[in-house]
This record gives structure tokens, sequence and C-alpha cells, in this order.
């Protein structure tokens, strides 16, 4: 089994702790962050395979977070999720090359799909 | 700025008056606008006038823009389609970008905006030619570097050749 290394940020934390159990589960290496911030400071101490973040969050949003990882980790794909979509904020987010924009309620099997498809896709 | 040769788009728009502003637009500000109303025709115009961009309504003649996306992309992974949509869902956003469509634009259309995403398009569209050309010439390329590195000596000359001077 390959074992990825995900980052989900998320202020929420029932959503943190779904997504960990089960990508746990999954055998990945899971981190979590709370915020936009915190997701930064993991980012530069080690190596994550993609990015999982909720859209709204207080102070940095997920599409100011997908900015900062767009410029220092270029490889690192990213995918958002919201609970409160919109056609602006779906459009901000493509255009800034996230891989999906993901709407909750989510099936988390389809989530664990494209999460894996969209690492393999980078990784080649 | 004026461009050193127009680069040529496509504008898929049912709306005639829509479709002759954004060309009239489209070549003040430098580009080569073709216009073309009927879906049959998109594929073949955009091929034989070596398009990289095409702009096409989400509904032209009863298809989808998603599906002459498809049929775009499957002749030329290199072109970049921009969607026009008049009634935007979250879906069929997500939907179109997965899909491959470079960009989608809200009717009405912002022109400033759409300026800036047609220039992006075509930067976009030069970087995948780029891509497709070094990917369908890779095995070239490593058998060119094999042979060159194989013909030179310890110190970087050519075997044979008098570097000496």
């Amino acid at each position: 089994m390959n074992q990825h290394s995900i980052l989900v940020v998320d202020d929420e934390l029932l959503i943190r702790d779904l997504l960990y159990d089960f990508f746990t589960d999954q055998g990945w290496d899971i981190s979590i962050a709370e915020s936009g911030e915190k997701a930064l400071e993991i980012l530069r101490s080690k190596k994550i395979d993609l990015v999982l973040t909720d859209l709204k969050m207080p102070n940095m949003d997920g599409l100011m977070l997908t900015s900062e990882v767009r410029e220092s980790y270029p490889d690192i794909p990213v995918v958002i999720m919201t609970g409160y979509p919109s056609v602006d904020s779906a459009v901000s987010a493509l255009r800034q090359k996230v891989s999906d924009y993901i709407i909750k309620p989510f099936n988390i099997n389809e989530l664990y799909k494209v999460v894996e498809e969209k690492i393999k896709e980078t990784q080649g | 700025m004026a461009r050193e040769k127009p680069v040529r788009i496509i504008i898929a728009e049912p709306d005639p008056s829509i479709a002759d502003t954004l060309k009239e637009f489209l070549e003040h500000i430098g580009y080569e606008a073709i216009t073309v109303d009927r879906r049959d025709d998109i594929v073949r115009v955009t091929v034989e006038q070596k398009c990289g961009v095409v702009i096409v309504d989400h509904l032209l003649n009863s298809a989808k823009a998603t599906e002459i996306l498809d049929e775009l992309l499957a002749v030329d992974s290199t072109i970049c389609v921009i969607i026009l949509i008049s009634c935007p869902l979250v879906e069929y956003v997500v939907g179109a970008f997965r899909k491959g469509a470079f960009d989608v634009v809200i009717k009405p259309v912002d022109l400033f905006e759409l300026d800036e995403i047609v220039h992006r398009a075509f930067e976009q569209h030069e970087t995948n030619k780029v891509r497709q050309f070094v990917t369908a010439n890779l095995e070239d390329f490593r058998e060119l570097m094999d042979r060159r590195t194989k013909g030179l000596d310890a110190h970087g000359n050519l075997v044979g050749s008098n570097s000496d001077k």
C-alpha cells in the first residue's frame, strides 16, 4: 500500500477528525491543521503529497492558502472543500489551478478517489 | 500594444449581437477573431485556421459546450477553451473545469476580464504546444544526448576533435 502524505486543513474539528480517522485507516500519513497559518508551518517542516483544505476559514481562507501553496510549492496539488459553494469561489479556486472543488457534504469514498487520483497524476 | 502577428481566436456564440461585440472587441485589442454559429463547423474551422483559443457559449444549437470541448481537445489537446455561461451553477463550473475547460466566463461578459483571460489562454496554449512537442520527441532528445555524451572525452571535448587551441 502506498503511504501518501496529505495535509487536511479545516477549522471544524469534526471534519478534521473524520478525515484523519478515515485516511489513517487507509494507511496514509495524515497531518492536520486548524488554520491556513498552521498549514503553512507544516508544509515548511515535512513533505506533503496533497493539501485538502476547507474554503471558508477565519483569517487565511482556503483561497489564500492555495495562493501561498501555489507560490511556494507549485507541485503540490490542492483540493478545496466547501459547505458554502458559490460560482465566484469555484471560478476563483479553479483559476488558481486547484485540482478539484468538492462540495460538502461529500461522500468520503468519492473524496478518497479524487485525492488518490490527483496524487497519482502529480507523481506520474 | 499591437502584436507582431495577429493570433486567431474562434467565437462560437449563437447570439449574433454578442458574437459581433466580442469579435469587434477582440479585433480591437489585436486578435484575429472568427465567428462560428454552427455547432458542426467549430472543430473544422478551429483546425483549419490553426486557432489556439476558442470561446464557446455553453449552449450552441442545442449542443453543450462541454461536448464541443471534448471534441476540440480530442483533435488538439493544446487548444484552450473558454466557456461563456449565462445561468451560473457551481456544479456546471466545476464540471467544465474538470473536463479541461481553460476558463468559464459569466455573461454579461466583462470585456476587461475577457482580455486578461484570453491573454492567459494564449500563453497557456503556447506552453501546451511546447510541452506536447517535448513529450512527443523525448526519446529522440534522449538518444541525441546519449550519442553526444558518448562522443565526449573526460574533459568534455569531442573525441577526435582538435580543441586544444
